[in-house]
């Protein structure tokens, strides 16, 4: 399993992950011991008051540690590398849920253990996510490897939720929990797909892969529900990754209006890459090659099983459901993130927070 | 992952001239080549039986009916039918006026120079007088050009299933020929064919219309409009060599420049199709497929489930069997009309043999003759 530079990604994804662990772990002793505690436990760490100048330390230890774990430029390299050598349920765990362990550290360490410093460093924040966004999406469009590209969309998805924690409004730290979890259907889904057109075509080189959705021989339901994750990716109304990011930027646009805005052209762009992806792939005729005239036999792709496609079924479901029934998600987390914004000192509560639950948003 | 090598190269003029003239077909002879050539005729015998009795239907009984709804039920109207219909479970008809459309376009023959002669105008106009419909006399007085054009394609529906009545006929025969072991060669079917061919070569075509009494001539036997020259000869070049480019495999747009401005250099008849996109949108050959896919013989069906995909793409498989019989028909059809014998001694008409055959071939080097060589 996995590619044959899976040795080297392995090592650096080791690296990072170690020097994240180390930076997260110190973080968390200074924090212990610089306040006196004599416990880890939450609630007492919560009731801190470190000087300003130690928190920033502290802070800063956390947001290099995520963000490596996120990961936020320029932290990210090990990803790609680890996406592209990986098998793909490995790319499909590594995208749906490691990445999260970043965000949720984040959301939870850092912006629930350091409001003040947080406050203060919130736009500088809020503009490395725009960075993120941008570096993220443009260097996906200039993949090749589809799988390279997924890896990059996610660096770019994930700068949303940097941003949207940064504005820490009730609807955007809502916004960040519903974007970790779209991220995690929407690249769950384009990972499953990527990685059954590897398995049958033996390349993710989009240079070569022409023609894909031919209805008999090529992978016309894995190119359909490519086309609607790329959908789902680039925030078409109706599925998740369009209530993920409308909470995002509507919850982030008054504290950080410029930064949201160009995490918004980051959104467009999603839809340039991955419209690339698919009209490179999947449309023209069916091939595995440069283009030849006379044109290349006609070519015959093994069939794709019930077992390969449900998932990825199942995934595409659950996006569009979701993207119909957002209240199904947000009732389980709407009170948890309303009650963490409310805890926060008044400093970083940037814009009146919504009474009780974000219909009454006046959005 | 690919079923043949990536690459290829095509062979000469001189290689394929030889083979005509020894005896020997477009298509190489081996025993798959047989099974499908046969196989997916005798398929294309019973859908064409079909075709052929619903054009001649339309074409007779269905004469200026202005919204014809139920031109494919053959004169059965039941609600039975009606359901059927709508649950798609019929042959695809439109393939066949596709397909009469596409020869009506191109034109050729002296069919399509007999619609445009005064003769045909004058039975032509006796025919739309004859219907005493006011709809249609107000119709024929606002727009004069309408129902002569009309009437054309009608003829044009009578002209194509009388060819296929005798296609059919060929194909089915050829059949019943290899199920009693009588035909066993790629060879056997061009000979086969050829002598169906120019058997039916002077059986006239005609075409009347019965309104209200009185027989009316469209196509009358003096026309002298006759099988070989006049429907088959101008199908061969419309359907097997020109074509219609489909919908979404090119450009419609003319600064795109992808179709010729001149329709004699069309190449999109199915020699030249590609079998990959059949399944999809636009696509018209995908319904003789969908067809021939529920008549396909026994011996053939088993022989294309051993494919990599099984049954999953059996109207790619289908379609690339219809077109190795179409190289078939195509070489019974030059042989056919070679200018001499092909064994001649004399040295002038071997010359023109060879120019006649090397101008067909020069033809046929765009077309996929090289790729059914070696799939």
């Amino acid at each position: 399993m996995g590619g044959n530079r899976r040795g080297y990604a392995a090592t650096k994804f080791l690296i990072y992950t170690a020097i994240s662990g180390i930076l997260i772990l110190g973080a968390f002793l200074g924090l212990t011991w610089l306040s006196g505690a004599t416990t880890f436990d939450y609630d007492v760490q919560m009731s801190q008051n470190l000087p300003l100048f130690q928190q920033f330390i502290l802070l800063g230890a956390l947001l290099i540690g995520f963000g490596i774990k996120i990961p936020l430029f320029p932290f990210h390299t090990w990803l790609p590398d680890a996406h592209v050598e990986a098998s793909t349920p490995v790319s499909v765990l590594l995208a749906g849920v490691l990445l999260k362990l970043g965000t949720y550290g984040l959301l939870r360490f850092g912006l629930g253990l350091f409001p003040e410093a947080w406050a203060i460093l919130s736009p500088w924040l809020a503009s490395w996510a725009a960075v993120s966004v941008l570096y993220g999406s443009l260097a996906a469009i200039a993949q090749q490897d589809m799988k390279k590209m997924v890896a990059y969309s996610s660096i770019g998805h994930m700068g949303y939720v940097l941003l949207a924690c940064a504005a820490a409004t009730p609807l955007s730290v809502l916004g960040t929990v519903f974007q970790m979890i779209s991220h995690g259907l929407i690249s769950a889904l384009l990972f499953l797909l990527v990685g059954i057109v590897y398995k049958k075509t033996g390349t993710r080189d989009l240079r070569v892969l022409r023609g894909l959705l031919n209805p008999e021989r090529g992978l016309p339901l894995v190119g359909s529900l490519m086309v609607l994750g790329v959908m789902a990716s680039a925030g078409i109304p109706g599925m998740v990754g369009f209530i993920s990011e409308f909470l995002v930027f509507r919850g982030s646009i008054v504290s950080f209006g410029p930064q949201t805005l160009v995490c918004m052209i980051g959104s467009g762009l999603t839809a340039v890459y991955f419209l690339l992806l698919v009209n490179r792939a999947f449309f023209g005729r069916l091939s595995i090659g440069p283009v030849t005239v006379p044109a290349e036999i006609d070519l015959c792709l093994p069939p794709v099983q019930w077992s390969e496609r449900i998932p990825a079924l199942v995934l595409a479901l659950l996006i569009t459901f979701f993207g119909l029934q957002p209240a199904l998600v947000t009732r389980w987390t709407e009170s948890t993130t309303t009650a963490l914004v409310g805890s926060l000192p008044a400093a970083i509560a940037q814009t009146p927070a919504c009474p009780s639950s974000t219909q009454n948003c006046p959005l | 992952m690919t079923e043949m090598p990536s690459t290829w190269t095509s062979a000469s003029t001189d290689t394929y001239i030889t083979r005509l003239l020894s005896g020997q077909a477009l298509l190489p002879d081996t025993g798959d080549n047989v099974l499908e050539v046969v196989g997916i005729l005798k398929s294309y015998g019973i859908v064409l039986d079909a075709y052929s009795k619903n054009l001649i239907y339309i074409a007779e009984h269905q004469f200026l009916v202005l919204f014809p709804f139920f031109k494919y039920f053959n004169g059965e109207v039941t609600f039975k039918k009606l359901l059927r219909h709508w649950w798609h479970d019929r042959i695809n008809y439109e393939y066949a006026e596709y397909c009469m459309r596409t020869m009506l376009w191109h034109g050729g023959g002296r069919l399509a120079e007999y619609l445009h002669s005064d003769e045909f105008n004058q039975l032509c106009d006796r025919a739309v007088q004859a219907k005493v419909n006011p709809l249609l006399l107000a119709l024929n007085r606002l727009s004069p050009q309408f129902l002569p054009e009309q009437v054309r394609q009608l003829a044009y529906y009578s002209g194509l299933g009388q060819f296929w009545r005798v296609m059919s006929d060929l194909f089915l025969a050829l059949s019943n020929r290899y199920d009693a072991g009588e035909v066993t060669s790629i060879a056997d079917v061009v000979e086969h064919t050829k002598a169906g061919l120019v058997e039916a070569a002077t059986k006239p075509i005609t075409y009347g219309v019965e309104i209200g009494d009185q027989h009316y001539w469209l196509l009358p036997p003096e026309a002298n409009l006759t099988f070989l020259m006049d429907t088959a000869v101008p199908y061969v070049e419309t359907i097997f060599f020109r074509g219609a480019p489909f919908q979404g495999t090119v450009s419609y747009n003319a600064q795109a420049n992808q179709i010729s401005p001149d329709q004699s250099r069309f190449a999109y008849g199915a020699l030249y199709a590609d079998p990959l996109p059949v399944g999809g949108a636009g696509i018209p050959p995908t319904l003789l497929m969908q067809d021939m896919r529920h008549y396909l013989p026994d011996y053939l069906r088993v022989f294309y489930r051993q494919g990599l995909r099984g049954e999953e793409d059996i109207r790619v498989k289908i379609c690339q069997s219809f077109q190795k019989s179409m190289f078939c028909v195509t070489t019974a059809a030059i042989m056919g009309l070679l200018p001499f014998a092909p064994d001649t001694a004399n040295a002038k008409e071997q010359k023109a043999n060879y120019d006649f055959l090397a101008s067909w071939i020069e033809r046929l080097k765009t077309s996929r003759l090289d790729i059914v060589q070696i799939t």
